[in-house]
C-alpha cells in the first residue's frame, strides 16, 4: 500500500501529482488511468481542504492507495481519510446540469460529479471520528 | 503551470503549458487576468501543452467564457489533448466553447 499525508493547505496539494506518478509506476497504470486517478484525488482532496476542518489549520489528510482483487477483477482502491467534522460529500454535492449554457452554468459543484463519472465506485463512511471516502476504479 | 499571453488590437492568444490542478489554479487565475481584461476580443487558447485539468481549472475557463459573453468577445480552443477534452465532454463544457 502507498500512503501520503498532507495538511489542509491548498499549496500542499502540489504533492498529489508526484504521488499519482508513484502509484502509476508501482501498479503499472497507463496514462489515461492515472489521469483519472489524479482528477479524482484532486477533486476529493480539495473538498476536504476547503470544508472538512473549518478554520483549523495544519490538519492532516491521508491518502492510501492499493491494488486489490475482487472476484478475479483487479481494482485500484483509494482511501481519503480526515479527522474533520462529519461531512458526506456525496450527499452534500449539488445536482449538476451539464446541458446549461455558459450564462446559466454555476462556477462550482463539479468535483463530486467528476469523481462519480470517472471512478467505478465511490463510498463515504464515518468511522472512529474520521471521514473516510473510498474510490475504486477497475482495471 | 505556465501561460504565455500575446494581446493584439482585435484578438488575443494564449499558450497554456502544464497541469491546471487545484494547487496551480490560484496562480493561474492571476496570470490569466490580461485575458479577462481583453474579453471583448477573440481569444484563442492553444492547449497543446495543457496536460491536466480539474474542476478548479474548468471554473477559470468558465469565468473567461462568461466574461467574453458579457463583453462581446469569444473563446476559441485549439489543440486540446484527448484526455483534457474528455473532462470538457463529461462536464458539458464542450458545448460552451468553440474548438478548432
Amino acid at each position: 500500500m502507498l500512503k501520503l499525508t498532507i495538511h489542509n493547505n491548498l499549496s500542499e496539494m502540489a504533492a498529489l501529482e508526484p504521488f499519482v506518478e508513484q502509484i502509476s509506476e508501482e501498479y503499472g497504470l497507463d496514462m489515461a488511468f492515472s489521469f483519472q486517478l489524479h482528477l479524482s484525488l484532486d477533486e476529493a482532496v480539495s473538498n476536504v481542504v476547503n470544508y472538512a476542518y473549518g478554520e483549523q489549520k495544519d490538519m492532516p489528510i491521508t491518502i492510501e492507495a492499493e491494488m486489490t482483487t475482487d472476484a478475479d477483477r483487479r481494482q485500484l482502491v483509494l482511501h481519503l481519510i480526515d479527522n474533520g467534522m462529519a461531512f458526506n460529500p456525496l450527499e452534500e454535492a449539488p445536482e449538476v446540469d451539464v446541458t446549461l449554457s455558459a450564462e446559466e452554468r454555476q462556477i462550482g459543484g463539479l468535483g463530486i460529479f467528476l469523481i462519480r463519472q470517472v471512478m467505478d465506485e465511490v463510498r463515504y463512511e464515518r468511522l472512529s471520528e474520521q471521514n473516510r471516502l473510498t474510490m475504486v476504479k477497475y482495471l | 503551470m505556465e501561460i504565455k499571453i500575446n494581446i493584439q488590437p482585435s484578438s488575443a492568444e494564449a499558450k497554456l503549458t502544464g497541469r491546471l490542478d487545484t494547487a496551480a489554479s490560484s496562480q493561474f487565475a492571476t496570470d490569466m487576468q490580461p485575458l479577462m481584461d481583453n474579453a471583448e476580443k477573440v481569444i484563442t487558447l492553444d492547449c497543446a501543452g495543457l496536460e491536466f485539468i480539474s474542476s478548479s481549472g474548468l471554473r477559470l475557463f468558465l469565468s473567461l467564457r462568461k466574461q467574453t459573453i458579457a463583453k462581446g468577445g469569444k473563446v476559441i480552443i485549439t489543440n486540446m489533448t484527448p484526455e483534457v477534452k474528455q473532462v470538457f465532454a463529461i462536464t458539458g463544457f464542450t458545448a460552451l466553447f468553440e474548438f478548432k
